[in-house]
């Protein structure tokens, strides 16, 4: 979408409040300029040299009531039907930016940080609103008012008109220069508090180094220098503001006194009524106003272009075109409950540039360009466990994110049924294929919202019932019973109130709430101990009975059941059959599962040492 | 309005303001010429339309316009110095006023920073003194003048002709019983508006750090559907704002021609009467702008100088915060004389320690002693008390139960500037400055010479590195060092502590795993510090604990095992459990951990 497009497509949006609008603008600004001339009428009448009209006066007093009273509720509907469509605008944004960021494939966030997302949806949406709100109120408003105004006026006295409209036009173009100096520095000021937080932040993480080498008198010094410059924009801001901004003001007086003084003149020649210099004097208040604001909408149009281009950004970044169109119910019915084949699959994170020049003395390779999986293949029948073993690095996690399709796989390596899963969309995929991830992500809400996250696009709800079966089924209800509400405990941003095994298996009961075909485990286990890891397995192997599983982990114990083994070393298959077989063929199998047999039965698994101290390999070799 | 309590805030803030006393009296001076100014514009209207232009004489019209323009000049001058000088005054205070905050910030004891994360004491110094500088400064600067221009209009019009202003004043109780009443619905919508707009940002927030959660789940919609009811809800609030901020703006424009209409609807016969000139009239009809526009801004100048009352309520904590050394008994210089010119030994004698008085004890009477030339390991699982021991000796907590004896004398008596110089520390995560690799080496010591910081990078084979790196020890570190990899950190600050030439060395080894060449060089660096210097270690490499005189293997606060490796291992307890345990299994947590 181009930006123009872009703009009309919003824009569109409102059309028909935006008509009514300008209707009502237009209406206002004419009686504005429709006012004065009743007054104008009046005073003239008052005039005690003819002393009569009294009638007639009050007959213009009550129009100029009465009007006054219109132009409050036609004013009233300008403003709701001008800047009403800002807000909707603002809000239909919001909603399609979700959209697109919730489709968007994992090589887009490691080009945004989410901070960085949030700032455009938090900050620019705000010059976006108000660029089609006040923006379009301005417009018509200054573009009604100063061409009405000075009509009004040379109706009245051209030769009048002429001479007033000059010290408002010097007052304007000394206006429009502070305008733009002020906006410069204002931008400055930004940065300056931008640096000075910086600044700021950077010395207060390191509060507990610069107390305790007393460098107190250094940091305070480079924060009085940023703080000072920013006290100098600061100060020059004040003096535009004061000195600068005020000259409009005094040029709509000015253009009075001259009003007053040539119409005076004009006056005793008999060109002019008194009358007429009362409703000159209205005007020149009216023509000072739209050009005060004329400098202001510059800058909320201006702002308005940058902010729909940082919109763009996301708007305009690209959501593979198979993500966009779903299954329909017939071919989802079709892919149901079949095969997963993985056949020959290498992968490799796509090369960065290259990283950092100080690391590069070292002479390492760049991570980027090593093959983290090579020639994997195997089948997942529907109903099949299998167990995936592999030390860290071994590409465990990386093959978890190509079958669920995570990571931008090659085509014709996996494959969903007879379909490639590069051939349909990511979210239909994942409707069958279930993946809990080795870190949990809990949204701070309750428990059992998070446990019902992700079950709204069923037909039915889950019933509570369901939620009690789940919780029991990952070795939660006793957990949850003791939380004081509950099943309705906020677990706070990010699941901070739970522990690091509430959190995983929490992940797992939310897995298990509604069906699916195949349950990719990573890891998920780590955090819980032997015996709850056994049970919650043997539960999750009950549960899904004619289901596929897939669990990948360091811990033989949690695979010994699976119908097939694979492990995993520096990307390759390095052994594959069952527990048994594998006892046999394997001798990094056999001896990983003797070392853990025994820390299992000593019952102090994640030992002292083991948490926290890293001992070189080989040293009890040594 | 504004409340008696609410004055205490402004205490500190008069406090440093009182420092431009004299810039703020010029500005207060230009006060009484703005309003003399502001005063005598419509009287000169009237003076003009009522001796001139309706009595027919041309002669004096044009000296009457030359004092107009002058008025105006005085006008425009004393309202630009009021302003300028007493904002002035505003920002010099709040720049004194940062300043000082941050000196106190840098005397305040760990256990602040524990409880109060950084963001919170950032925007104490950046958003909440903005807000000071910006909505109370110019807030007050504008109520007071708009106010006292507005009463001197009044009493000015009223000097003029009462029968007139009584006319204007009818219109002021359902003008003020307005603004009160849609500002009171404002704030409630405002409300509204802050929560549904807090809550859909943070709802947001969590979407896009969980994307990938959400994209598993395939619960695109369902967020989508959430999202929608928080941006639904804020945008009806914003809408209902939006109409009773139109109907408050278009009836205080409007209000300005009805009573014109009223004035000249009430006036017509006094003047046809000629009890009331016609010059008067006009001179009203043009001075009513001044007196409704404020009236407007009135009510929300107000809340704006509330709002900021909030930010004075957040800087006053700032203030009594009570600082690190405050109400402790020290040591005076003349006590402690040369006893700690010199490390000799340093022993904790059954010391425990908690964090609050609430908090469960980290430490539980732990007793050792370090002497001079020693090596000392402290082995242990994540909250046994490791780092807790370091920073007691350290003295960023202070409040310990027991006796902590340096050379002899009580750790907590003796004030920390008079000893930090006898410990180095070298931390796990080291901070380093956004400057070159030479000053993050000397932390700018000008006693530090050049020849000391290439020579302490040599001592931990930091040199070498460095002069690969472009412009070598000028390299200039950005984003805290994150241009260097982990273990170039490490070695920076190993080399920092060599230069600050501590007696004592205080590590906190890294579990964090780096390549393996600044690995051996972090090894060999350790090495040569245990075999060279006086060193306390939180130790994760067996190497380090290898070669050290005495291992303190710590749990739950305790120590639970002493002795040097070999006994250690005889003694076939915790300590030698822990080596085979790790040493075999090389898994994923474990690394990690």
């Amino acid at each position: 979408m181009t930006k123009s497009q872009f703009i009309r497509h919003y824009f569109l949006l409102n059309k028909y409040s935006y008509l009514l609008a300008v209707v009502c603008i237009f209406v206002v600004n004419w009686l504005q300029v429709e006012i004065p001339r009743y007054i104008q009428q009046a005073v003239d009448l008052l005039d005690p040299s003819t002393g009569e009209g009294l009638g007639d006066l009050l007959e213009n007093v009550k129009a100029v009531i009465a009007l006054s009273l219109v132009m409050v509720v036609v004013r009233v509907l300008s403003r709701i039907y001008a800047l009403n469509p800002g807000r909707i605008t603002e809000m239909a944004l919001k909603n399609d930016l979700f959209y697109r960021l919730n489709r968007l494939p994992r090589t887009f966030y490691n080009q945004y940080p989410s901070g960085k997302l949030i700032s455009i949806i938090n900050n620019d949406l705000n010059g976006v609103r108000l660029f089609y709100g006040i923006g379009f109120l301005q417009l018509f408003n200054i573009v009604f008012a100063l061409s009405l105004t000075p009509l009004w006026m040379w109706q009245i006295s051209p030769k009048l008109t002429l001479y007033s409209i000059i010290p408002i036009t010097i007052g304007f173009v000394i206006f429009r220069i502070g305008f733009r100096r002020l906006r410069q520095l204002h931008k400055e000021r930004l940065l300056r508090l931008q640096d000075l937080s910086e600044q700021l932040m950077n010395y207060l993480s390191g509060i507990d180094l610069i107390k305790n080498q007393q460098m107190g008198p250094w940091v305070s010094t480079r924060i009085k220098q940023v703080n000072r410059r920013l006290l100098t924009c600061t100060l020059q801001i004040a003096r535009i503001q004061t000195f600068i901004m005020p000259v409009i003001d005094y040029a709509n007086h000015v253009m009075k006194v001259l009003i007053l003084g040539l119409g005076g003149y004009l006056i005793l020649q008999s060109e002019l009524t008194i009358g007429e210099i009362t409703a000159f004097l209205s005007y020149s208040v009216l023509l000072a106003l739209p050009l005060m604001s004329l400098g202001r909408i510059m800058t909320v149009f201006q702002m308005g272009m940058v902010s729909i281009d940082s919109v763009q950004t996301i708007l305009n970044s690209p959501v593979p075109d198979q993500d966009l169109a779903m299954l329909d119910s017939r071919q989802k019915n079709h892919l149901t409950k079949s095969t997963l084949t993985v056949r020959n699959l290498s992968y490799q994170y796509p090369g960065k540039a290259g990283p950092e020049t100080a690391l590069n003395h070292s002479g390492e390779t760049e991570p980027g360009s090593k093959r983290v999986l090579d020639d994997i293949s195997f089948t997942i029948e529907p109903g099949k466990k299998l167990g995936i073993l592999g030390s860290i690095g071994s590409g465990k996690t990386t093959l978890v994110n190509c079958l669920n399709h995570y990571l931008d796989v090659a085509p014709g390596q996996i494959f969903w049924g007879q379909t490639d899963i590069t051939e349909f969309s990511r979210q239909d995929l994942r409707g069958f294929i279930r993946t809990i991830t080795q870190e949990a992500y809990l949204f701070s809400q309750t428990i059992e919202k998070n446990i019902r996250f992700g079950s709204a696009k069923f037909s039915q709800a889950p019933s509570d019932a369901q939620i009690d079966q789940v919780l029991g089924l990952s070795q939660l209800t006793d957990d949850v019973r003791s939380f004081t509400n509950n099943q309705q405990t906020i677990v706070g941003e990010k699941g901070i109130m739970l522990s690091g095994g509430q959190k995983q298996r929490l992940s797992i009961a939310r897995a298990l709430l509604t069906p699916c075909d195949l349950i990719i485990m990573d890891n998920v286990l780590s955090a819980v101990d032997y015996d709850t890891e056994r049970k919650i397995l043997a539960a999750v192997f009950r549960h899904i009975q004619d289901k596929s599983l897939l669990v990948v982990s360091h811990r033989i114990s949690a695979l010994e059941n699976m119908d097939e083994i694979l492990i995993l070393a520096q990307g390759k298959i390095i052994a594959r059959g069952t527990h048994r077989e594998l006892l046999t063929t394997s001798p990094y199998y056999r001896e990983t599962w003797e070392l853990q047999k025994h820390a299992a039965q000593d019952g102090a698994p994640q030992g002292l040492i083991s948490k926290d101290i890293r001992l070189e390999t080989g040293a009890v070799h040594q | 309005m504004i409340k008696s309590p609410d004055l205490q805030y402004l205490k500190h803030f008069y406090l440093f303001a009182k420092t431009y006393k004299k810039t703020a009296l010029l500005g207060v001076a230009m006060m009484p010429l703005s309003i003399a100014s502001n005063l005598l514009f419509p009287w000169l209207v009237i003076q003009i339309i009522d001796t001139k232009l309706m009595a027919g004489q041309l002669a004096g019209l044009y000296t009457l316009v030359f004092w107009m323009l002058m008025v105006l000049a005085v006008n425009y001058l004393a309202d630009a110095f009021y302003s300028y000088f007493l904002r002035k005054t505003g920002q010099m205070t709040v720049f004194d006023m940062r300043e000082a905050l941050f000196k106190r910030i840098l005397q305040l004891p760990r256990s602040y920073f524990d409880k109060t994360p950084t963001g919170v004491t950032l925007s104490r110094l950046t958003s909440d003194l903005e807000a000071i500088g910006e909505a109370f400064v110019l807030g007050i600067l504008s109520l007071v003048k708009d106010s006292i221009n507005t009463v001197a209009v009044l009493i000015f019009m009223f000097v003029i002709n009462w029968q007139l202003t009584v006319v204007v004043l009818v219109v002021f109780p359902p003008i003020l019983y307005l603004t009160h009443y849609v500002r009171n619905k404002l704030r409630a919508q405002h409300l509204i508006t802050r929560s549904s707009l807090a809550k859909g940002t943070g709802f947001l927030q969590e979407c896009l750090l969980g994307i990938k959660t959400v994209q598993l789940y395939g619960a695109e919609k369902e967020v989508e559907n959430q999202y929608k009811e928080h941006t639904t809800d804020f945008m009806r609030a914003q809408l209902k704002t939006n109409n009773y901020d139109a109907i408050l703006y278009s009836i205080i424009t409007g209000i300005t021609s009805i009573t014109i209409g009223l004035i000249i609807w009430y006036g017509a016969e006094k003047i046809l009467a000629a009890t009331l000139s016609l010059g008067v009239l006009i001179a009203f009809i043009n001075n009513l702008e001044k007196i409704f526009v404020p009236l407007r801004d009135f009510t929300s100048q107000i809340t704006a100088i509330q709002r900021s009352f909030a930010a004075f309520d957040h800087i006053e904590e700032l203030f009594t915060e009570p600082l690190e050394e405050d109400s402790r008994p020290l040591l005076g210089p003349a006590e402690i004389k040369d006893s700690l010119s010199s490390f000799e030994f340093l022993q904790f004698d059954n010391v425990s320690f908690r964090y609050k008085d609430q908090d469960p004890y980290v430490l539980k009477g732990v007793s050792f002693t370090l002497k001079k030339g020693e090596q000392l390991a402290l082995v242990g699982t994540t909250g046994s008390g490791k780092s807790t021991i370091l920073r007691l000796m350290n003295k960023v907590y202070m409040d310990y139960e027991g006796s902590i004896l340096l050379n002899g004398i009580e750790l907590s008596q003796i004030p920390k500037a008079s000893m930090l110089h006898l410990f180095s520390l070298m931390q796990q995560d080291a901070f380093l400055f956004e400057e070159n690799i030479h000053f993050n080496i000397s932390l700018g010591d000008s006693n530090v010479s050049d020849e000391a910081v290439v020579d302490a990078a040599h001592y931990v084979y930091a040199h070498d590195f460095i002069m690969e790196l472009p412009h070598q020890y000028e390299f200039q570190l950005s984003n805290s060092g994150s241009n260097l990899s982990a273990g170039q950190t490490q070695l920076i600050s190993f080399a920092r502590a060599i230069a600050q030439g501590g007696q004592v060395m205080m590590l906190d080894e890294a579990t964090s795993s780096v390549d393996s060449i600044t690995e051996e060089l972090i090894q060999k660096a350790i090495g040569r510090l245990f075999n060279e210097k006086t060193v306390i270690a939180i130790a994760h490499r067996l190497s380090t604990i290898r070669n050290s005189d005495q291992i303190l293997v710590m749990a739950d606060g305790k120590i639970v095992e002493r002795g040097n490796h070999q006994t250690l291992l005889a003694l076939d307890g915790v300590y030698a459990g822990l080596l085979q345990d790790s040493s075999h299994i090389e898994d994923d947590t474990l690394l990690s951990a």
